[in-house]
C-alpha cells in the first residue's frame, strides 16, 4: 500500500489524539472517583442515579421527620410522666384524708390538690414547636380550658382539642406518626383533672362520700393515664424500628449510588497506566520512524 | 551530419523533460506539508516517429504534460461527509449546553453524617429536580411541624428556589437559542464569503487554462480546500459550469425541491440569509427557504428548533402544571395561591406576592391542622395524565427524569454518531493522502531516477557531440 508523508503524520495524531482521550478520561475518573459526570455518559445509569438520589433526598427528610415525632414523643411522655406523678401525689394526699381530719390538715390537701390542678394544666396547655401537643389534630387550640371562681380556683376543665382528627404526619412511603397522645388519652386528662376538681370540692365539704366517688374517678383516669404512657412507648418503639429500617435502606442506596456512578479506581488506574504506556510506545515509534527518510541515505 | 544533428535535438528535448520530472518532484516535495495538494506527475513519450530509408525512426522522448493525481470519487465523498461532520459537531455543542442546564448534577455527594443530626441537609441542591424535591419535601416536614415560623421560613424559601430555578433555566435555554441565532448567522456570513472566493477562484482557473482545461493545479487544490470548507457550514451539491469546463456551479435545493444554483461559475448569484424568526435560511428575494440538511448551520438549527424548543415546551408544561395543582390545594376556598396564577410557563413562574412566611398557610382549619402542607407533600406523588386534562404525564419528578434522559440519550447518540464520523472521514482522509499525498520515500527515488536518466542523456549528447567533432575536424 502506498504511505504518504501525511497520511502517516495524520494518523499518528489521530491515534494519539485517541490515547489522550483515553488517558484524560480515567484520569478524571481516577480524580473525581466518578464514572459518570452527566446523562449522556450513560443514560441508563444516569437515570439510576437520579432515581436514587431523589429516594436519598426524601429518606432525609423522612429521617427528619422522625426526628421531630422522637422530640415531640420525648416531650409528651415526659410531660405525662409529670401528669401521672401529680396524679400518684393527689391520689397518696388524698388517701389519708377523711371527713374526720381537722380543717387544717383538709385545708393543706385542698392546697395541695389546688397546685395538683394548676401545675397539671400548665403541663398540658404547654406548646412544643409552636403547637399544642395535648389537642390532638387542633394544634392552634388551647387544650383544656378551665373555668375559675372568683377566688381564681379551677373549678371545671374541658377539652377543647379535636375529637375527632389526630395530629399525624409522614416519616416515610405509607407511613405516618401520631407524635402525640390519643384522643381518647386527652379526654383522660380531662377525666383526671375533674376528677381532682370533685376530690377538692368533696374535701371541702368533708363529704367522705363524695370523696371516694371522686377518688374512683382520679383513679380510674390515672389507669388510662398509666395505658397512654404505654401506648407513647410503642410509639416511640415503632419509631426507633422505622428509623434503623430507613437507616439501612438510606446505606443500601447510598451502596448501589456508589456502585452506579464511582468510579473502579483500580481498574481507572490500571487502564490510564495501559494508555499511558501506548501513548509512550506511539511516540517512540513515531520519532523513530519520522526522523528516517530516503533523504537519509542519499 | 543529419542524423547527428538531429540526435543532439532529440536529446537535447529529452534532457529537458528530465529536467521537468525533476522540477515536478522538487514541487511534490516543497508541498509534502500542504495538506490541500494533489502530488504531480510528469508525463513524457515520444513526440512521434518518422519513416525513413533506414526504416520508422523514433523523434525522441518530450514531455507531453503535467498531471494531477486526484480521485474526483473521494473528493466528493470527502465534501459530502465534511456536511455530515458539520452538522453534528454543531448539535453536539449545542446539546451538551441543554444538558448542562437541565441535568441534575450526578456528582453530588450525599453526606451520611446528614442523616445523625437530621438537622444537616445531606444533599446539595444542583439541579431542577433536586429544587422540586425539596420543595414538596420541606412541605413534608411543615406537616409535621405546622406551626413552626423557622419551618414556613424554609417552605418559603423552597417555593421561591423552584420558580427562580425554573426561570433561570428558561433565561439559560434562552440564551442558547440566541447563541444558536449568533451561531448561525456567523456560519451563513462564512459560507457567503466561502462563496465568493470558489467564485474568485473559479474566474482565476478559467483565465489560466485558456490553452485547455485541467492545468491550473494549484488554484483547483484550492478551489477543492474551499468546497471542503463550504460543506462543514451548509449541505450543497456541486455541477460543473454548462458552458466552461474550468468553472463549478455550487447548487442547493428549496424546501419545494427545486435547484437553486447558489454559485454560477464566476457569479455569487444566491447569497444566503438567515431568518431567525423562521429559524430558516433563505436565498433571493422574495425570499425563498432552502432545504438545509448538512453543515453546522443545519446542526445548530436543528437543535434549535427540535430538542431546544421540545425543552422549553416540556419545562413550560411542568411550571404550568406545579402552578395550578399547588393552588388547587393551597387555595381552598378563595384563600389565596401560592403561586402567581398568572404565571405558568418557566420564565413567568413566581410565589404569589401575598404569600409571606407569617400568612403561609399548612391548614385552613382555625383551630389548627396540617392538611394542606400534607396535600402539597402528596402532590410529589400524584399521577398526572394529559389525556386526563393534564399538563403532564406521571409525577412531576418522572417528567424531569424523562425530560433529562431524552436529552442525554440524544446527547449519547449524537457523541457516538460524531465518533462513527470521526473514523469514517479520517478513513477518507487518509485514503485520500494515499492516493494523492506526497510520499518522501517515493520522490527520492524519483528525483535519483531523473537524476541518474538526466546524467545519461548528458554523456550521449557528449559523445554525440564528440563525434561531430571528429567529423567536423575531418574536413579541416
Amino acid at each position: 500500500m502506498r504511505v504518504s508523508g501525511n497520511s502517516y503524520t495524520n494518523d499518528l495524531v489521530n491515534q494519539l489524539q485517541k490515547l489522550n482521550s483515553d488517558q484524560i478520561r480515567y484520569q478524571k475518573q481516577i480524580s473525581s472517583g466518578l464514572r459518570i459526570g452527566s446523562v449522556s455518559d450513560d443514560p441508563n445509569a444516569a437515570t439510576q442515579v437520579q432515581s436514587l438520589q431523589s429516594d436519598q433526598r426524601v429518606a432525609t427528610s423522612n429521617r427528619r421527620n422522625m426526628d421531630t415525632a422522637d422530640n415531640m414523643l420525648s416531650y409528651v411522655s415526659n410531660s405525662v410522666d409529670f401528669v401521672r406523678e401529680l396524679s400518684k401525689s393527689a391520689i397518696s394526699s388524698a388517701s389519708v384524708l377523711t371527713g374526720d381530719s381537722s380543717v387544717a390538715e383538709r385545708d393543706n390537701g385542698v392546697s395541695h390538690l389546688n397546685t395538683v390542678i394548676e401545675q397539671a394544666l400548665d403541663t398540658l396547655n404547654a406548646s412544643f414547636n409552636d403547637e399544642y401537643v395535648f389537642s390532638a389534630a387542633s394544634v392552634k387550640t388551647i387544650p383544656f380550658d378551665a373555668t375559675r371562681d372568683v377566688d381564681g380556683n379551677v373549678t371545671a376543665v374541658s377539652y377543647m382539642g379535636s375529637t375527632t382528627d389526630e395530629k399525624s404526619f409522614s416519616v416515610g412511603e405509607g407511613l405516618t406518626v401520631n407524635s402525640s397522645t390519643d384522643i381518647e388519652d386527652n379526654l383522660q386528662f380531662e377525666s383526671f383533672l375533674n376528677g381532682i376538681i370533685a376530690l377538692r370540692d368533696s374535701m371541702i365539704a368533708g363529704d367522705d362520700t363524695a370523696m371516694s366517688a371522686a377518688m374512683a374517678v382520679v383513679e380510674d383516669a390515672d389507669d388510662g393515664i398509666t395505658l397512654g404512657q404505654s401506648s407513647l412507648g410503642s410509639k416511640q418503639q415503632r419509631l426507633i424500628i422505622s428509623r434503623t429500617l430507613q437507616d439501612d435502606r438510606y446505606e443500601a442506596n447510598q451502596n448501589s449510588l456508589a456502585g452506579l456512578k464511582e468510579a473502579d479506581i483500580t481498574e481507572a488506574v490500571v487502564r490510564f497506566q495501559q494508555s499511558q504506556t501506548a501513548y509512550q510506545g506511539a511516540l517512540q515509534a513515531a520519532s523513530q520512524v519520522m526522523q528516517l527518510s530516503l533523504f537519509d541515505f542519499v | 551530419m543529419s542524423g547527428l544533428i538531429s540526435g543532439l535535438l532529440q536529446n537535447s528535448r529529452a534532457l529537458g523533460s528530465h529536467m521537468d520530472q525533476v522540477q515536478t518532484a522538487g514541487r511534490n516535495i516543497a508541498n509534502v506539508n500542504n495538506p490541500d495538494y494533489a502530488r504531480q506527475r510528469v508525463n513524457v513519450g515520444s513526440i512521434g516517429s518518422l519513416n525513413t530509408g533506414s526504416g520508422t525512426v523514433s523523434m525522441g522522448l518530450s514531455t507531453l504534460g503535467v498531471e494531477q493525481i486526484r480521485d474526483a470519487v473521494l473528493d466528493g465523498q470527502i465534501i459530502s461527509e465534511a456536511m455530515t461532520s458539520g452538522s453534528l459537531e454543531a448539535q453536539l455543542k449545542a446539546l451538551k449546553s441543554i444538558e448542562v442546564v437541565i441535568s441534575d448534577s450526578l456528582g453530588e455527594k450525599v453526606d451520611l453524617d446528614g442523616l445523625t443530626g437530621a438537622t444537616t441537609d445531606g444533599t446539595s441542591s444542583t439541579g431542577l429536580m433536586n429544587y422540586v424535591d425539596d420543595f414538596f419535601l420541606s412541605f413534608e416536614e411543615l406537616a409535621a411541624t405546622p406551626n413552626l415560623a423557622t419551618q414556613k421560613q424554609v417552605v418559603l424559601q423552597k417555593t421561591e428556589m423552584v420558580a427562580e430555578q425554573l426561570n433561570l433555566a428558561d433565561q439559560r435555554l434562552d440564551a442558547i437559542s440566541d447563541g444558536l441565532d449568533q451561531q448561525v448567522t456567523l456560519d451563513v456570513s462564512e459560507a457567503n464569503q466561502i462563496l465568493d472566493e470558489i467564485s474568485d477562484l473559479n474566474l482565476r482557473i478559467s483565465q489560466s487554462e485558456v490553452g485547455g482545461a485541467g492545468q491550473a493545479h494549484d488554484l483547483r487544490n484550492q478551489r477543492q480546500s474551499k468546497l471542503e470548507e463550504l460543506g462543514d457550514y451548509v449541505n450543497f451539491e456541486v455541477s460543473n459550469h454548462p458552458s466552461n469546463s474550468s468553472m463549478l456551479n455550487v447548487v442547493a435545493t428549496d424546501t419545494g425541491g427545486n435547484d437553486v444554483v447558489l454559485l454560477n461559475g464566476g457569479l455569487v448569484n444566491n447569497p444566503l440569509t438567515y431568518n431567525a424568526t423562521s429559524s430558516s435560511i433563505q436565498v433571493g428575494a422574495p425570499a425563498v427557504d432552502l432545504d438545509i440538511s448538512g453543515g453546522s448551520i443545519y446542526g445548530a438549527l436543528s437543535v434549535k428548533t427540535g430538542e431546544l424548543a421540545d425543552v422549553r415546551a416540556e419545562l413550560d408544561s411542568f411550571a404550568e402544571q406545579l402552578v395550578t395543582s399547588a393552588n388547587s390545594v393551597y387555595n381552598v376556598g378563595g384563600t389565596g395561591d401560592l403561586f402567581d396564577a398568572t404565571g405558568i410557563t418557566a420564565a413567568s413562574i413566581a410565589v404569589d406576592s401575598s404569600v409571606t412566611v407569617g400568612n403561609l398557610r399548612s391548614t385552613n382549619n382555625a383551630a389548627g391542622g396540617n392538611e394542606i402542607a400534607e396535600g402539597l407533600a402528596n402532590l410529589r406523588n400524584t399521577d398526572f395524565s394529559v389525556a386526563g386534562g393534564d399538563q403532564i404525564d406521571g409525577t412531576f419528578n418522572d417528567h424531569l427524569q424523562k425530560l433529562n434522559l431524552q436529552i442525554g440519550i440524544d446527547t449519547n447518540s449524537v457523541e457516538q454518531k460524531l465518533d462513527s464520523q470521526t473514523v469514517l472521514q479520517s478513513y477518507l482522509e487518509t485514503q485520500r493522502e494515499n492516493y494523492s499525498g506526497v510520499s518522501l520515500d517515493e520522490e527520492v527515488a524519483d528525483l535519483i531516477r531523473f537524476q541518474r536518466s538526466y546524467e545519461a542523456t548528458a554523456r550521449v549528447v557528449r559523445v554525440m557531440d564528440d563525434m561531430l567533432e571528429t567529423l567536423v575536424n575531418t574536413f579541416t
